[in-house]
């Protein structure tokens, strides 16, 4: 895992180089101690020994893990030695654990074969508890299994250590494949597969073979068809992977599938365990996961013993009761409150179509089938209780006795935060309020997770590092998210089917409009634009409105018929990050060839969030209220007084999403604490004053190198001021709320800042000790941070205009008449100059990406670009000769000689920059010191964990506040 | 996507002076020198992979440790001499068949999400259906990137990692490679191997 602080880096390597250590002694010591030196470690430091017990873990279950790409294929060589002149072995398709699969051809019947080898890694390992003969006993049986479901057997055998199988070669997928692919299946998909794989056991059941093993990796679906693999084979892996796995210690397995009778151990093993197996498939196709989940495999083995799943029916409500009583009675913990054969719970499933009145089903489980209530309520409890004990939780399912589950009262909780989860950036609901999907903390490397609402354990979702807004499809499948490198990606929910999209600026926001395409801001510079959800160009969407100065369209959100969205609409300097706007209506339609027009609501918001029985539900602007006001979408107009329907203590509102199943989620914005740090040039970092937190910006070293003034925001609004480095001594210099990106004058005497001051942005000037007035220099709209000359004549500043950065000038005396430096339809800002003030560079995106550019502040001259794949943030070192600047999230420099060609003599990483934080800001973030080998950046000390609140059911309070409103 | 900065700057660079050549002031610490020498071993490396690809019958894996010593002898040949630095070699190569690899995944992953309408021929596909690393379907740009991450925690092991996985080098030729024990490469490769399995695969970690 990444740090986010340079010191904490330090200490992440140094703890790693310690759990390593330790992790090389536990591979030493024999299996038997192993478990008594693992205790003793997390005796000492907890953390250190469960990091220790984790990389055990992975230890065991590594299989081949990379060795078998990385060595030459053994198995394969003595594989196709065993078998020569019968088959051609090809490439290997899947492997894990013990098994491989390859893809063959049967050169005696001319057709393509899956052969599917157990081997032991090693010659000891191999098969201590029981002969090959023994297992191929047993395939001898199951080989006469001859059902249409059933994945045929055409030969086996065992030679030089291998055990192997072979079936035909199936062009299709599994089960686990498929749940990735889309999520759960439609209801009538998913019977009709466990219609298929029950038709299988039973022919299997029939002849006195049990599978044992059932899981979505062991069912192939060709055509729509289930084929259950591996009859017979699951008794000889699971002996040979409890022979490896009693030596080390650690239970292996699919614990998800297992019965209760597996899960206790029992050996006597029936048709009924199927009949679980079975249940426990259906359940995850229909909902998505297995019954019981948990952070360890003694987690899930403890629920699977004791504790009843929550009904399928109650998380998918389109599933028939009928159904979910079936699947209810199929996981029975007692055998024998089960149906007693898979004949009788094939029958159970059927859709209501064609159901048949059943009566007085005979499961003794069901009464108590449904602690819906309760496991809220645990989940509301809190992470430590929660995570403690599973049988905290049985206890309260067994003492809290039914909860009413048509109760309208709605149910508040706080998320618990989870450790290793924690919410980063804007969690927001499934369409359907099962889950939750939110971007993690930065101790989390910013992956998206998945978390359903009923659930602790949050699911990472892989290849997601970076991800910092997410937003959902209507159909909730598909995460489409953006990442801190600036990349537009999009993955399934269920972890599949990762791609790019695009490029997309780091603060965007989004939403799709329906399935197929997606809105997005592009933080203000043309509006917002469109893209197809599969990637492909971006179009523009809506223009910016120069005449009513617009300065950023943001916030998409679609009403969900496909067309229409709102969005808000900001003026004036609001630039990136701006709070909100007007709310503003438009429709794309479908053969839309270019901009669309779009009417103000006249109602001021953060952003909507929910459209639903033609209420438009948004954060009231000032972040303190949710409100619905009524929308006519047809004539794009308000009808009446909008209506607080939420008001919070404290306010702070960031995100909230209104689920179809009445659920409500919002967060709480906690503003992020961050310190001014000094970082040498190796990536160290130490505080710039020791026990300084805030919410800091723009820092500004000095000419001296004594002083760093920076931007600070408190509750009194946006200032800046100046700390002392060798002391501490902080002092306020601004007092006007609004201040923007100060800057030193060349004597160090005073600092120069951007500001509004009664609606009117102007440059201002104020003594650095904070006596005296400020005094009013250049008066420029969307004026952002100025940079004065050395010669103290001259400002050099960037302003916004009609959503383009671009670099100009002013005079300090005088008339402070504005000319352009560099104007275009590109951003050009950040600028700076050279201690000689010859030079300026500056972040410019003419390219199409964000590149640092040196030209000749005045004069004639070309740009010549600096930076070669990417980059922005440029600062001089005193002596002029090197340009810093940030680029593909490192602090670099480029090293220039103006009298040789060409003049950049090189370009060098100085540390991978991990102060390169999530605040949208168009400004140069970090300063250099005077000996150029020193840096003062802004690191975080804590995420901005928002606070994220749940409302089960407040869809009755909603209705209730808009009727007593009427 | 994540640029190494540099390599095309001093591209042009290479044209000129023998890999040997470049090795050795590599060794001697010149920084540019190294940008060159790994430039001439990609592009080695990346010829002889898409003409393996080319040559080798559907389904077949890629060689990447047969690749490595290919170009070895190829680049020395040009000189008619050894290189004098040997293990320099194969840890350049090791880096620079990583990216190969990864370069390739994510155009055989632009191919299947129908990105650009560029023809890729089949290799692309294969290789990457080659490097599909288990049935987890651990793609190798997620190795690749949680490679990055292990390398902030611990260089070492992930340049073990680079020359075992990547480079196809024996445990023998990456202690040599990287200057270390045979003793630390195993231990390496092993601590390695854990840490990314379960950053990759968290889900089977029940």
């Amino acid at each position: 895992m990444t740090s986010p602080r340079p010191h904490d880096a330090v200490q992440a390597r140094e703890r790693y180089e310690r759990v390593t250590a330790l992790f090389d002694t536990a591979c030493e010591v024999n299996a038997a101690d192993r478990e008594a030196y693992v205790d003793d470690v997390a005796a000492q430091d907890p953390a250190v020994g469960a990091e220790l017990r984790s990389l055990l873990r992975a230890h065991a279950q590594l299989g081949g893990f990379l060795e078998a790409a990385a060595a030459p294929d053994r198995i394969r060589d003595l594989l196709q030695a065993s078998l020569v002149g019968r088959y051609v072995i090809r490439h290997r398709i899947a492997s894990g654990g013990m098994a491989s699969v390859y893809r063959a051809d049967d050169v005696r019947h001319a057709r393509a074969v899956a052969i599917k080898v157990l081997a032991a890694p090693t010659a000891s390992d191999a098969f201590t508890n029981a002969t090959p003969q023994r297992f191929l006993d047993e395939i001898r049986v199951t080989a006469a299994l001859q059902h249409v479901n059933v994945m045929p057997l055409y030969d086996s055998g065992a030679d030089a250590g291998l055990l192997y199988f072979v079936m035909p070669y199936i062009d299709g997928e599994t089960l686990r494949q498929r749940l990735r692919r889309t999520g759960p299946l439609p209801v009538d998909e998913a019977l009709h597969l466990a219609h298929g794989i029950a038709d299988a056991l039973d022919h299997a059941h029939a002849k006195g073979v049990v599978h044992r093993d059932l899981k979505p990796e062991n069912i192939l679906i060709r055509d729509g068809q289930p084929l259950v693999c591996d009859f017979g084979i699951a008794l000889a892996t699971a002996e040979l992977e409890s022979g490896r796995h009693t030596q080390t210690g650690v239970i292996i397995g699919t614990p998800q599938y297992m019965s209760p009778e597996q899960a206790t151990g029992a050996t006597e093993i029936d048709a009924r365990t199927d009949v679980y197996s079975l249940g426990v498939l259906l359940y995850e196709m229909l909902v998505g996961d297995p019954p019981h989940v948990a952070s360890s495999a003694q987690g899930v083995l403890a629920k699977v013993r004791a504790e009843q799943p929550i009904a399928v029916h109650l998380l998918r409500p389109s599933v028939p009761e009928d159904v979910s009583q079936a699947i209810s009675g199929a996981l029975a913990k007692q055998r024998g409150d089960r149906f007693a054969s898979i004949r009788a719970f094939r029958d159970a499933l059927v859709l209501p179509a064609v159901a048949v009145s059943r009566t007085g089903a005979s499961f003794g489980q069901l009464s108590a089938g449904r602690p819906t209530r309760v496991r809220w309520l645990r989940w509301a409890m809190g992470g430590a209780a929660a995570l403690a004990t599973v049988s905290a939780g049985v206890w309260l399912s067994t003492t809290v006795g039914q909860p009413d589950v048509a109760s309208s009262t709605a149910v508040r909780f706080v998320v618990t935060p989870i450790s290793d989860a924690a919410i980063g950036r804007a969690p927001s609901l499934t369409p359907n309020g099962l889950a939750i999907v939110y971007a993690g903390s930065a101790a989390t490397d910013r992956r998206i997770f998945v978390r359903q609402v009923n659930e602790l354990a949050a699911r990472p979702l892989t290849g997601t590092h970076g991800a910092l807004d997410t937003f959902l499809s209507p159909d909730g499948k598909i995460i489409a998210f953006i990442t801190s490198d600036d990349r537009l990606m999009r993955i399934g929910i269920d972890g599949g089917d990762l791609r790019e999209m695009g490029g997309a600026f780091r603060y965007s926001t989004g939403t799709f409009l329906n399935d197929s395409i997606l809105i997005l801001d592009s933080f203000g510079q043309e509006g917002l634009t469109w893209r197809s959800s599969n990637g492909g160009p971006t179009h523009a969407l809506t223009q910016l409105d120069t005449l009513r100065d617009d300065s950023v369209h943001q916030r998409p959100f679609a009403l969900g018929d496909g067309r229409t969205f709102v969005f808000t609409v900001a003026r004036g300097r609001s630039g990136p990050g701006a709070q909100g706007g007007e709310l503003a209506l438009a429709r794309l339609e479908p053969d839309a060839k270019q901009t669309v027009v779009y009417q103000l609501l006249g109602i001021d918001a953060q952003t909507a969030f929910a459209y639903q029985d033609g209420w438009l539900l948004y954060i009231r602007q000032d972040a303190r209220a949710l409100m619905a006001a009524r929308l006519d979408v047809p004539s794009a107009r308000i009808i009446g007084e909008p209506v607080v329907v939420l008001e919070p203590d404290g306010g702070g509102i960031d995100v909230a999403s209104l689920a179809s199943n009445g659920t409500l989620l919002y967060s709480r914005r906690v503003l992020p604490q961050n310190a001014p740090v000094l970082v040498d040039s190796t990536g160290r970092a130490r505080p710039l004053v020791v026990g300084l937190t805030g919410a800091f910006m723009n820092p500004r070293v000095s000419p001296d190198g004594e002083r760093v003034a920076v931007q600070r925001v408190s509750a009194d609004g946006t200032d800046a001021w100046v700390y002392d480095i060798s002391n501490g001594a902080q002092t306020r210099v601004t007092r006007q709320g609004s201040v923007l990106g100060p800057a030193w004058g060349p004597d160090g005497r005073y600092l120069v800042y951007a500001s509004t001051v009664n609606g009117r942005d102007a440059l201002w000037r104020i003594l650095a000790d904070g006596s005296g007035r400020p005094e009013r220099l250049a008066a420029a709209s969307g004026v952002f941070a100025a940079s004065p000359t050395k010669d103290a004549n001259l400002l050099l500043f960037q302003r916004r205009v009609n959503g383009v950065w671009s670099i100009w000038r002013a005079p300090v005396s005088g008339e402070h008449e504005v000319q352009p430096v560099v104007t275009g339809t590109y951003d050009a800002f950040m600028p700076s100059l050279s201690p000689d003030g010859r030079w300026l560079v500056y972040a410019g995106s003419q390219s199409g990406r964000y590149e640092v550019y040196r030209q000749p502040l005045s004069g004639p001259g070309e740009a010549l670009r600096v930076s070669l794949d990417g980059g922005t943030e440029p600062a001089w070192s005193a002596d002029g000769r090197r340009i810093f600047y940030r680029g593909d999230r490192k602090l670099m420099y480029a090293e220039l000689d103006e009298s040789v060609s060409p003049q950049i003599l090189r370009r060098r990483v100085l540390f991978a920059d991990v102060f390169d934080g999530d605040m949208p800001m168009p400004h140069r973030n970090y300063d250099v010191m005077p000996d150029g080998r020193r840096f003062v950046m802004i690191a975080p000390t804590g995420d901005a964990t928002p606070e994220t609140i749940v409302v089960l059911n407040w869809t009755p309070e909603l209705r209730e506040r808009l009727t007593a409103h009427r | 996507m994540r640029q190494r900065p540099g390599i095309r700057a001093t591209r042009q660079v290479t044209t000129s002076g023998s890999v040997t050549e470049w090795l050795r002031r590599a060794a001697e610490g010149e920084a540019m020198a190294f940008d060159a020498a790994f430039a001439l071993v990609y592009d080695e490396l990346r010829v002889l992979a898409r003409a393996q690809l080319r040559r080798e019958a559907e389904g077949h894996t890629l060689e990447t440790g047969a690749l490595v010593h290919e170009a070895y002898l190829r680049l020395s040949d040009g000189d008619g001499s050894a290189f004098s630095d040997r293990s320099h070699f194969l840890a350049i190569a090791s880096t620079a068949m990583r990216r190969i690899l990864v370069e390739h995944a994510r155009r055989a992953n632009a191919v299947k999400r129908g990105g650009p309408a560029v023809r890729v021929s089949l290799d692309a596909s294969e290789l990457n259906y080659a490097l599909v690393l288990d049935d987890r379907e651990t793609s190798v740009i997620d190795l690749d990137e949680a490679l990055e991450r292990l390398a902030a925690l611990h260089a070492r092991q992930a340049k073990v990692v680079e020359c075992r996985f990547f480079g196809g080098l024996s445990e023998e030729e990456t202690a040599t490679a990287l200057g270390i024990g045979l003793r630390t490469t195993k231990r390496d490769w092993a601590a390695a191997r854990s840490w990314l399995y379960r950053e990759l695969h968290p889900e089977e970690l029940l």
